[in-house]
């Protein structure tokens, strides 16, 4: 270190709080730790130049009196030997240490069982969850297969509908087909002016289809039942579907030919006999061989 | 036959402090009588204000006793460690304070303060040999270098404020600090060896 080094500004600051004055840094140097000795020492001289003041006897009695009223130093800070601190502390920490394995392994335990317990309740809890998501799982399941014999059977359903339809449309629209219109007559013409059928005669196809329009529905244990007229009495050809068909087909099976002279619908008791007594709703006249 | 102890005036400063680190309270009475008149002056010379300047030295005392048991003779002497806890106190309450006057002439110093005397401890001889080398030592110095010094020190002022208060060169403050403190030291190695 050089007198350059000397750098009393710094000095001065770092003795400006009491802590530095306990504790001057020395910086593990030596040789810096004695040149700062000189320069707080100088700087303790720098008083020396002043002129003393006695102070007043009072002060002096005042202070003992303070100290006295604080207590020792010692009571204050009590001076112990570092081997006793050890000592101590290694006693201590023995014990401590004893006391805290014995408190380390009690929470272990208890931190064990209460994991298993918390695991044991989890799964229970899980496998409870797994057998209702189960028991959910084959009733939806079930339901499922219920719906789905359902839709199987609707679907079965409408396909015979569709199939039908087209039969009946395949037949509407063959070549050579004879159409014979069916007006409302009788009370009918009054209370069902706007109703009408139609009869598709396909001799080719040897078939016949019979299509209503706007007709009411037929009353509870009533049905609309269709009449082929001939020279010898009217020949039962069928029930009409109920609403909203209103319709009834032929295939030539089992069927006769016979010389038609009209057709008609009749409002019947249902599964009556096969004579006509119900009043007729709609009326054709047409001559036509009926297959 | 046991012999007496001897008195306490005869004790070095650290071994009164370590009296004192064992709550005796004649100890630090000793050292009161031994070391109270320089703080007192130093304390009137920061504050310029005569009771202030006491509480400093009792509130240095009771520090003192407090800290004595942590006390480092390695660090620093007796002296110096008083003397730098009285100027850190006194310089803390000249900063609140904020006093602008710090001259001892407005505050009209009791003419009646003298240096005491009484007593024949070594240390007292001392320190009556100290301040006077230390005196004449300071007289020595330029104006200049002694004027930054007694700002700084006794003012509590940094170099900066040294340099802004006297329209000095901030470079110049330094190096007439520097100067000064280097001077001192050297002329003064006797006294400082003697504290070590």
């Amino acid at each position: 270190m050089t007198e350059e080094d000397f750098d009393p500004t710094g000095l001065l600051a770092l003795l400006d709080g009491e802590e530095s004055l306990a504790s001057p840094p020395a910086m593990g140097d030596p040789e810096l730790a004695t040149q700062r000795r000189l320069e707080v020492e100088t700087l303790g001289l720098l008083a020396f130049g002043l002129e003393p003041v006695a102070p007043r006897p009072a002060a002096r009695a005042r202070l003992l009196a303070e100290v006295a009223s604080i207590g020792a130093p010692a009571e204050l800070a009590p001076v112990v030997s570092l081997a006793a601190v050890r000592g101590e502390r290694t006693g201590a920490a023995a014990g401590l240490a004893r006391g805290w394995g014995l408190a380390a392994a009690v929470v272990l335990g208890v931190v064990g069982l209460g994991g298993a317990a918390w695991s044991f309740y989890e799964r229970s809890r899980f496998a409870e969850e797994l057998a209702q998501m189960r028991r959910e799982q084959e009733v939806l399941i079930a339901t499922l297969q219920e719906r789905d014999q359902q839709l199987a059977a609707e679907r079965e359903v409408r396909q015979g509908e569709l199939g039908r339809r087209n039969q009946a449309l395949q037949l509407v629209s063959t070549r050579g087909v004879e159409v014979c219109p069916l007006r409302p007559v009788g009370a009918a013409a009054t209370l069902q002016p706007e109703a009408f059928a139609v009869l598709y005669m396909a001799p080719a196809q040897k078939s016949w289809y019979v299509k209503a329009s706007q007709l009411d529905p037929a009353p509870a244990g009533r049905a609309y039942r269709v009449w082929f007229e001939t020279d010898n009495g009217p020949v039962f050809a069928g029930d009409l579907r109920p609403a909203p068909d209103f319709d009834l087909q032929f295939e030539a099976a089992g069927f006769r030919s016979l010389a038609m002279k009209g057709v008609k619908i009749t409002l019947e008791p249902a599964g009556s006999g096969l004579e006509p007594t119900g009043p007729s709703v709609l009326f054709g006249a047409d001559k036509m061989t009926v297959l | 036959m046991v012999s007496p102890a001897p008195p306490l005036a005869s004790w070095s400063d650290y071994a009164l402090v370590q009296a004192v680190a064992a709550g005796d309270g004649d100890a630090l009475g000793e050292l009161y009588d031994r070391f109270s008149p320089l703080l007192l002056a130093l304390g009137r010379r920061i504050l310029a204000d005569a009771e202030e300047a006491e509480d400093v030295v009792q509130e240095t005392f009771v520090h003192l006793w407090r800290r004595a048991t942590s006390y480092d003779p390695q660090k620093s002497s007796v002296s110096t460690f008083l003397v730098l806890v009285t100027r850190s106190r006194a310089i803390d309450r000249l900063r609140t304070r904020q006093v602008i006057d710090r001259t001892l002439g407005q505050v009209g110093l009791e003419p009646s303060a003298t240096l005491d005397t009484s007593g024949d401890g070594v240390s007292r001889v001392l320190n009556l040999e100290r301040r006077e080398r230390v005196r004449q030592e300071l007289a020595t110095l330029p104006d200049e270098q002694r004027q930054v010094l007694d700002l700084a020190f006794f003012d509590g002022l940094t170099q900066r404020e040294i340099a802004e208060r006297t329209g000095i060169p901030l470079g110049t403050v330094k190096t007439r600090t520097l100067l000064a403190m280097r001077k001192l030291r050297t002329v003064l190695r006797l006294e400082i060896r003697e504290l070590l």
